[in-house]
């Protein structure tokens, strides 16, 4: 059994969530009140979307082992 | 109508035959505060003129946003001729609420408008959990909320939830 995930990978996931933070800082702009999203908040977000991804990896990888195992 | 559209339709829109909007509806069902008035909400790619305008917090959304991101789309092709087609999209919805000078000595008002704020969103997805369709034809067949989590900024004194949602349409025929 094995798990990766590329620096590549949570790169991607990192730049997804701080584009996020750009589209809301001009949203500000035009809208006069400052809803954008904290660097704190990037974070949190980007190590949400990594965490998930692990998740996701890891649950599909034990599925293919059990099912290598009981077949 | 491209999905994210449709979700603002969604929350935005009003019901053939019914005189106000779903939003409304589901917060006069709620019993909730009638100040709750629908938020703004915004597809982040628009580039709407009337959303880049200067507005007042006090009967604009009432100074609540909800912003909507497409996360990812998977197309599935189910049966053996590869005939049909079902789809799941998953977005993120930031809802977005501001503690101001509305509040009035009340250290609990922004707080209390973004549970409020999140029920009626509940409600308005869970109404429709079997099935939205938009104006032009558009059609999910199925809606499910996911997870929430909290995303405060205490500087701004901006209460935040972030909440996953998951939408799918089944059976799309391919031309032959």
């Amino acid at each position: 059994m094995a798990f990766y995930i590329s620096m590549k990978e949570i790169n991607e996931l990192v730049q997804i969530q701080k584009e996020r933070q750009l589209a809301t800082q001009e949203l500000s702009e035009q809208l006069g009140i400052d809803i954008s999203f904290s660097d704190e908040e990037v974070a949190k977000f980007a190590q949400e979307e990594i965490l998930k991804k692990v998740n996701n990896s890891i649950k599909e990888e034990v599925e293919a082992w059990m099912k290598s195992v009981l077949s | 109508m491209d999905e994210v559209s449709i979700i603002v339709e969604l929350l935005t829109g009003t019901d053939a035959g019914q005189s106000s909007s779903r939003w409304s509806r589901a917060r006069d069902a709620l019993s909730l505060d009638g100040t709750i008035v629908t938020p703004t909400v915004i597809d982040v790619r628009t580039l709407q003129p009337n959303k880049g305008s200067r507005y007042d917090m006090s009967n604009s959304g009432g100074g609540a946003t909800i912003l909507v991101f497409e996360d990812s789309q998977n197309i599935t092709y189910p049966t053996i001729h590869y005939d049909i087609r079902n789809e799941t999209y998953s977005f993120t919805l930031h809802l977005r609420v501001i503690h101001d000078e509305r509040a009035n000595n009340n250290l609990n008002y922004g707080r209390d408008r973004l549970r409020d704020l999140y029920a009626i969103l509940k409600k308005v997805i869970e109404d429709n959990r079997k099935g939205f369709t938009a104006s032009d034809g558009s059609r999910f067949n199925q809606l499910f909320l996911g997870s929430r989590t909290e995303s405060n900024d205490r500087g701004k004194k901006l209460y935040g939830y972030k909440v996953s949602l998951e939408v799918k349409r089944f059976g799309l025929s391919i031309p032959q």
